[in-house]
């Protein structure tokens, strides 16, 4: 006997199929997402110390910047400063050493002294900076680690204590979302990431 | 009732049935031989980047520990050693720089770094594993007086890869 063969699929079929379907799309999406803020994240931290360990091989090798003359001439060293976290800062800024001596003054960022700014990428925010050694631990201000000509260790600076400047140790910590990494730097100048 | 065709096409496939169970096996086994084969290459061959990759990240963050000490050996002018440990003399005049004393000591698989009295700071980050820093410092008049550093140190993630080995030699400044 003849039977007529059933073409096409049931409505339960296709819904099952179709709910599958979207199930993996909907995982593949959310991880790919997940995935590339943490890539975004990871990309800003290593930018950010290869930007330092730059700026310490300028410093330690004595890169002059400018006329010999130049009251601005960079060729006291190099810095790296970070804003406070409470201002959302969206950039870290190189900036040149002031002068020959290793005072507060002479350390600390001067906007007339700026060199660079490396923007972070879009959504990378600096939460954190924390700092210890010296005047004591010391959250969410402003941080720079100036690396001067002749000088065998970084000078890490917060600006809370000018007669008692240099710090031990600074962690700077970026976020994403919920994504957070954070580097670490000492004043021997050994620069690495956290997490 | 079938159509002629469908007949001979029904007809056809019993004929090949154990033909075709026969040749599936043989087909099933030489595809899960050539998967396997493959499965095995890609885990040796990903084993060997991870090998890899680890190494490159490893001498990496060794070379600002070497870097550091060697920089430190040309700033000073006598060496001191002690089990584990090398003190050195910085040379006061020289780039601005008071006479100094820094050591170098490994603690609990952590290359530290102390300056006098100061707190001492680690110069290894945390994924190198030091596990030998040995250090000797020979008195030659015929030739110089120098201090050779071996450090031996492994990534953190990788105790069975093999370790990387530094030796360094500096001489004494004073000659």
């Amino acid at each position: 006997m003849y039977v007529k063969l059933q073409h096409g699929f049931t409505i339960i079929e296709m819904v099952v199929v179709v709910g599958l379907l979207g199930t993996i799309a909907g995982l593949l999406v959310l991880g790919s997402a997940e995935s590339r803020k943490q890539q975004r994240l990871d990309v800003a931290v290593e930018t950010f110390i290869s930007t330092v360990r730059e700026v310490q091989t300028w410093g330690q090798t004595g890169r002059a910047y400018g006329a010999a003359n130049d009251d601005n001439r960079f060729d006291y060293g190099y810095g790296v400063y970070v804003d406070n976290p409470q201002n959302n800062p969206t950039s870290f800024i190189v900036y040149g050493g002031a002068g020959t001596e290793a005072t507060y003054d002479d350390c600390i960022y001067d906007p007339t002294r700026e060199f660079a700014e490396y923007k972070l990428p879009k959504g990378i925010k600096v939460s954190a900076t924390q700092t210890a050694g010296g005047a004591g631990d010391n959250n969410h201000k402003q941080v720079q680690v100036l690396f001067r000509r002749g000088d065998t260790q970084a000078r890490l600076v917060d600006n809370v204590d000018s007669s008692d400047p240099f710090r031990d140790t600074i962690e700077i910590t970026f976020t994403n979302g919920d994504t957070e990494r954070t580097v670490h730097i000492n004043k021997f100048g050994l620069i690495y990431a956290i997490s | 009732m079938l159509f002629p065709r469908q007949e001979k096409a029904i007809g056809k496939r019993e004929a090949m049935r154990g033909v075709l169970i026969i040749e599936m096996l043989a087909a099933f086994a030489i595809i899960s031989t050539t998967l396997i084969i493959a499965a095995d290459s890609f885990i040796v061959s990903n084993r060997g980047n991870e090998v890899a990759r680890r190494q490159v990240e490893l001498s990496d963050a060794l070379a600002f520990a070497l870097a550091d000490i060697n920089r430190e050996s040309k700033a000073s002018d006598s060496y001191m050693h002690d089990i584990q440990k090398i003190t050195m003399q910085r040379i006061a005049g020289l780039n601005n720089q008071t006479a100094d004393t820094v050591s170098y000591f490994v603690q609990d698989n952590v290359l530290y770094k102390q300056v006098n009295s100061e707190s001492a700071l680690r110069i290894t980050p945390p994924l190198v594993k030091v596990v030998l820093f040995d250090v000797n410092v020979y008195l030659n008049s015929v030739v110089q007086d120098f201090a050779r550093v071996n450090l031996v140190a492994r990534h953190i993630d990788g105790p069975s890869d093999p370790p990387i080995i530094i030796q360094t030699v500096f001489y004494s400044q004073q000659y």
